[in-house]
């Protein structure tokens, strides 16, 4: 899968959890970009894109990942 | 409105649970956990069933601070129900705390009580839902732990157990069964540690939905909004084939093949009749050919005498059923419709608004499976007499055709030598005046749900005039099918508080009978006036100028009046039995 | 073969009839047939442009797929470690990227010439002619293929879901030549995914009575909206349009409010008798519109106006300029720096521009498209950057956003704007557009208002009300549509008698109320030309 065909994914993800007024998504997108997203909203949406993409993440990675690209990067890996 | 179906996910609850709502049904939520994904499961399912709802959300761990203050934040939001979650995990943690550990269990229960009886004496009307714990194995004796006594297996098993013993002492709590929901989906499948460690919350989101649909399965029932009969087909959804081409010897049925899918299909359905699930049977066939195999086959698990009604032609389905609900005389919504055939569950559930009919799967070998799941039959109360409904609702198919053959109506009344009881409410009937007064919806002037620990108060309350009426007739005995409870305003005034019936009974003299004993016992008991009122509701639109016709004086706004020492008796069939 | 004249009606009759009696694996061969008989009806040369596209995008898809196969198998059998891997496929990439890229190139550079290349020689000489060089302009004549712009877009977006992997390609050339030719979406959109087409155009459906009388509800109702509505206040709008010096502002506002909804109903009008027939065969196409001048604020308005070729733009051009390594490392630059922010505003607005300059170009050669397109790139840039300002400004006044009647205004307001950027749409130059918004807004005081004589625009008492009693139905319709009421599962359930009735009622309005042209045709559709 395409680096971008993730990303059309998660933003249609993204746009589902927090609403249409989520920005477009992009390698260096982080929580604070995301109006609502918080811890809680974190669980549902990893748990969301571990779903979409039938693949799971480790708990480092939840806690670690700093940025929608490195998101992008662990689902590239791991499907 | 129709509750089958798939549910939809998580995040789309999530999205739904933003929606605003405008009043509805207050429920609170709290726990020893993250509970703010499971409040807005719950919010989100309210919009996607068109069950408006308010949800509380307690914060993380509040139970303790929100039940045992009567001045928490959780009681200021009045609660009609409350919702509490504890998870196994905090469980096991406590557990590996607890010295005692044979005592764990009952230490346990104590606590759990505690806050029931809390939360009961500061909102005794409201109805609290527990959750029982899912099984969580701790393998540290592995499978020897169900011989250790203090083992967690073992005392987490005993917790489960003892819940419902508990339960059962406590009307005004309900278990959920998140362990059964537990078992269905799968461990791995309900809880996911990941999720558990970073947010405390021990329940796997694409679960929460199926939770959602459990919480509201029983309020539903809590509120009476229960199913009350199965509609069925018969072709290819009691057996596999089709009778009047197959023939007795060709259909599919009993212990071979596809024939045992359906007779556990037949098994099942019995034992919801034993419950009190009234069974109709509704086909396209001829009648006489519909009705051999359940005379004739050896294998046949439902017999004629299961079925309150059996309806065979070749009519269109949506006007025999509401054939069926004019002849049993129940809502609509009371109905499941099960039928193998996608054409005629579209065209029923156009037709037919009210009634749910579950998508049944393509594969006979499923359909126990997929109805058990789909939990239809949700109840929150349960009495002897509800086995013995079906042969009260035959009866009744029975006086149907005798009215048909009889000249007038009143020669019809006559001939049914009917007699009543009156009396003032006992301990043996209060299970069923409560079932009474949580199920009626059509009859009932003021619709007050009681828990039978209310009833009992009203029974011992000296300041109540309490009556339960009984019917009987020729045909047979209807059982208890009227509540009337009466409030002491002041000396000489009662204030009737309750009066329903069941409307199986209705135009037979019982409404009648029932208020001239009323009038005759309020009058011993020396009151002078009577005062009635009606609370419109959805559904109980027929009772509306009851008062009226019966002799009372209207004040308008639904308020009447009725002077005892110058009531005049109504005119009734009914003899008092003695 | 116009979708309103009744070559077309009996066309489709014998479509579907030939569709439902041949066997189910032979049906899309039907389809085929039909779309391209359709196709050649429309002018016997355009088919090879349109051929010529299939085949290119074909041979690329099969390319792409095959190196992308390969690579797969190689990573399976070998099983390199992971830097390996990643090489192989960035490889990979590479290549497809460079079909991708060539094709798509060839199939703009046909539009481009077809379409753009006189204006945009045009264009050049003015600019050169300011500093006194001489060019003569371009005047090649070319048979503009009708539809080129629909389909050369969701041929793109067909090639650029094999090269992202988001779709399987179609080994079968006539199956891929079907997607892009079937017939009630091949001249005026809308511009499909071939995920969301592809299962249901090759399956062969079998013939359900009740899709039938829906689809061909459907069809009814884009009937009244063109005949009825569209092609009525046409009348009007291109009256007054071409002689727009001679109405006071007042007027000129309501003719540009009438072509609001003129261009509404023969677009949607057009949708509604396309999404009708491919429901008759049983195969969902994309929808274009949600009610959207019941939007609230002009980003929503175009994601429900125009819906497949906003998400084009948006998911083939402004998310891949965002998300581009370019801006990315600028991004990268200014993380952490006072500058992120507006540099990140900045590269917003530039995407935005971009975007909308070419959805503007893309609906014809002419400055007062791009224009209007600019004009959105404007408003929605704005918007942009000043919503969040804008909702703190709401919270602060305590405004409740979920009262009916914020909403209205906002509503009200979305739809003026709109009305404002139509007249650069409509115009027939810059110049044009100027002098009508001039007017508009300094020549339309309340008296002017309050005299307003409608029958002085070209249309009779009677036609006027058969016109405002077609736009109260279809404003009635939107909001429906808008609480998901579908008004014929409604009539449905009604008895046999009325439904019948109100179905009958329906179809003769349509032949009695439509406007007919010469030989009972009606006039072209607005979007034909794009």
């Amino acid at each position: 899968m395409e680096r971008e065909e993730i990303f059309s994914a998660l933003q249609e993800i993204f746009e589902g959890l927090f609403g249409e007024g989520v920005p477009t998504l992009t390698d260096e997108t982080t929580a604070q970009d995301v109006d609502g997203w918080d811890s809680l909203m974190h669980i549902t949406m990893i748990s969301e894109v571990e779903n979409r993409f039938d693949m799971r993440f480790s708990m480092k990675d939840v806690i670690g990942m700093k940025n929608v690209g490195e998101m992008v990067d662990l689902i590239e890996e791991n499907v | 409105m129709d509750r089958s179906g798939a549910l939809p996910g998580f995040a789309k609850l999530n999205q739904l649970a933003r929606t605003p709502v405008e009043g509805g049904v207050r429920l609170a939520v709290a726990g020893d956990c993250a509970t703010q994904h499971i409040a807005a499961a719950l919010r989100g399912y309210g919009v996607y069933t068109d069950f408006p709802m308010q949800v509380f959300d307690a914060d993380y761990d509040q139970v303790r601070a929100q039940l045992t203050d009567p001045d928490s934040e959780l009681y200021g939001f009045d609660p009609a129900f409350l919702l509490l979650v504890f998870s196994v995990e905090r469980l096991w943690a406590d557990y590996c705390a607890c010295e005692q550990r044979e005592q764990f269990a009952e230490q346990k229960l104590a606590e759990i009580e505690l806050y029931w009886n809390a939360f009961h004496d500061r909102l005794p009307g409201a109805k609290l839902l527990q959750c029982n714990y899912p099984e969580l194995d701790d393998r540290v004796f592995g499978n020897f732990a169900l011989k250790v006594r203090s083992s967690f297996l073992y005392q987490l098993r005993l917790l489960n157990l003892r819940l419902c013993d508990l339960a059962m002492a406590h009307p005004g709590v309900f278990l959920i069964d998140l362990c059964a929901l537990q078992s269905r989906v799968g461990r791995d499948q309900f809880f996911n540690s990941k999720i558990y460690y970073v947010g405390k919350l021990p329940i796997h989101t694409n679960c929460l939905p199926l939770v959602a649909k459990e919480v509201l399965d029983v309020i539903h029932a809590v509120r009476g909004e229960i199913k009350k009969v199965a509609v069925l087909d018969l072709d290819n959804t009691l057996w596999g084939g089709v009778i009047g081409d197959d023939g007795l010897a060709g259909i599919q049925i009993g212990e071979l093949g596809l024939g045992h899918a359906f007779t556990e299909f037949q098994a099942w359905l019995k034992e919801l009749k034993k419950r009190g699930v009234l069974l109709a049977v509704c086909s396209k066939n001829t009648e006489s050919t519909a009705r051999e195999p359940f005379e004739k086959h050896p294998e046949m698990v439902l017999r004629m005498e299961d079925f309150s009604i059996f309806v065979a032609n070749w009519e269109d389905k949506a006007g025999n059923i509401r054939m069926i609900r004019d002849t049993l005389n129940l809502g609509m919504d009371s109905f499941v419709f099960i039928d193998d055939n996608p054409f005629e569950r579209e065209l029923v559930r156009s037709l037919v608004p009210g009634i749910t009919v579950p998508e049944l799967p393509d594969d006979p070998a499923e359909y126990v499976k997929y109805l058990r799941e789909q939990n239809l039959f949700e109840t929150a109360s349960y009495s002897e007499a509800d086995a013995s409904r079906t042969a009260q609702y035959q009866q009744e198919v029975g006086r149907v055709q005798a009215q048909r053959q009889a000249g007038s109506f009143d020669d019809y009344l006559q001939s049914l030598d009917m007699t009543a009881q009156a009396k003032p409410f006992d301990s043996f009937h209060y299970p069923r005046i409560a079932q009474l007064t949580q199920r009626s919806n059509q009859f009932n002037l003021r619709t007050v749900r009681y828990t039978e620990d209310e009833i009992r108060a009203a029974a011992e309350d000296p300041d109540a005039l309490t009556l339960y009426f009984t019917l009987k007739d020729k045909f047979g005995d209807y059982g208890l099918i009227s509540v009337v409870i009466g409030r002491k305003q002041d000396d000489r005034t009662l204030f009737v508080d309750t009066w329903l019936m069941s409307c199986r009974v209705l135009k037979r003299g019982m409404e009648e009978f029932i208020i001239n004993t009323l009038v005759k016992t309020a009058a011993e008991q020396g009151f002078t006036t009577i005062r009635a009122e009606y609370l419109p509701t959805a559904k109980n639109a027929m009772v509306k100028d009851i008062y009226e016709t019966l002799g009372f004086t209207a004040l308008g706004d639904g308020q009447f009046v009725c002077d005892t020492r110058s009531f005049r008796e109504n005119k009734t069939r009914i003899k008092m039995e003695d | 073969m116009i979708f309103t004249s009744f070559a077309f009606l009996a066309f489709f009759a014998v479509t579907a009839a030939l569709y439902f009696l041949l066997p189910a694996r032979f049906r899309w061969m039907a389809l085929l047939a039909c779309s391209m008989y359709f196709y050649i009806c429309a002018g016997f040369r355009y088919v090879f442009y349109l051929l010529f596209t299939a085949a290119s995008i074909y041979l690329a898809g099969v390319l792409i797929a095959r190196q992308t196969e390969k690579t797969d198998r190689w990573l399976k059998e070998t099983k390199p470690d992971k830097d390996a891997r990643k090489l192989a496929k960035q490889k990979t990439q590479r290549k497809n990227r460079a079909v991708l890229a060539l094709c798509v190139c060839v199939n703009l550079g046909i539009l481009a010439v077809i379409k753009y290349l006189n204006f945009g020689s045009n264009l050049l000489s003015v600019f050169l002619g300011k500093f006194g060089v001489a060019l003569t302009p371009l005047h090649l004549s070319f048979a503009l293929p009708l539809g080129i712009s629909f389909y050369t877009f969701q041929s793109i977006g067909y090639l650029t879901d094999v090269y992202r992997g988001v779709c399987e390609a179609q080994r079968n050339p006539l199956k891929l030549l079907l997607f892009l030719s079937f017939f009630p979406c091949v001249l005026q959109g809308p511009i499909n995914r071939y995920n969301d087409l592809a299962p249901r155009l090759y399956a062969g459906n079998s013939f359900s009575y009740d899709r039938m009388t829906r689809g061909a509800q459907r069809m009814l109702w884009g009937f009244f909206e063109k005949l009825v509505i569209a092609d009525r206040l046409n009348t009007v709008v291109s009256a007054v349009f071409g002689n727009s010096a001679d109405y006071n502002g007042a007027q000129l506002w309501i003719v540009v409010i009438l072509y609001a909804f003129q261009i509404y109903a023969d677009f949607q009008g057009y949708m509604d008798i396309a999404c009708g027939a491919a429901e008759v065969l049983g195969i969902p196409i994309a929808e274009n519109f949600d009610s959207p001048y019941l939007s609230s604020s002009v980003p929503e308005f175009w994601r429900r106006w125009h819906i497949t070729l906003g998400s084009w733009f948006r998911d083939y051009v402004y998310y891949p300029i965002m998300r581009s390594g370019w801006f990315s490392s600028i991004r990268r630059r200014t993380k952490g720096r006072p500058t992120a922010k507006a540099a990140d505003r900045l590269m917003t607005v530039f995407a935005l521009f971009a975007v909308w300059g070419l959805t503007g170009l893309w609906h014809g050669a002419k400055t007062t498209y791009i224009a209007w397109g600019l004009y959105y790139g404007l408003l929605i840039s704005l918007s942009t950057l000043l919503s969040p300002l804008f909702d703190r400004i709401v919270s602060k006044t305590g405004l409740d956003r979920d009262r009916p009647s914020y909403r209205l205004a906002q509503i009200l307001k979305t739809f003026f704007t709109v009305c404002v950027g139509y007249v650069f749409f409509r115009a027939d130059s810059l110049h044009h557009a100027r002098d009508i918004l001039t007017q508009m807004f300094t020549d339309a005081g309340a008296s002017k208002l309050l005299t307003l004589d409608l029958t002085a625009l070209g249309l009779s008492a009677k036609d006027w009300n058969v016109a405002f009693l077609g736009l109260a139905i279809l404003i009635f319709v939107d909001i429906c549509r808008s609480k998901k009421l579908v008004i014929r599962d409604h009539l449905r359930a009604q008895g046999l008698w009325l439904r019948w009735l109100i179905w009958l009622a329906g179809l003769f309005a349509v032949l009695i109320y439509g406007v007919y042209g010469p030989g009972y045709d009606a006039a072209s559709f607005i979007y034909f030309g794009f």
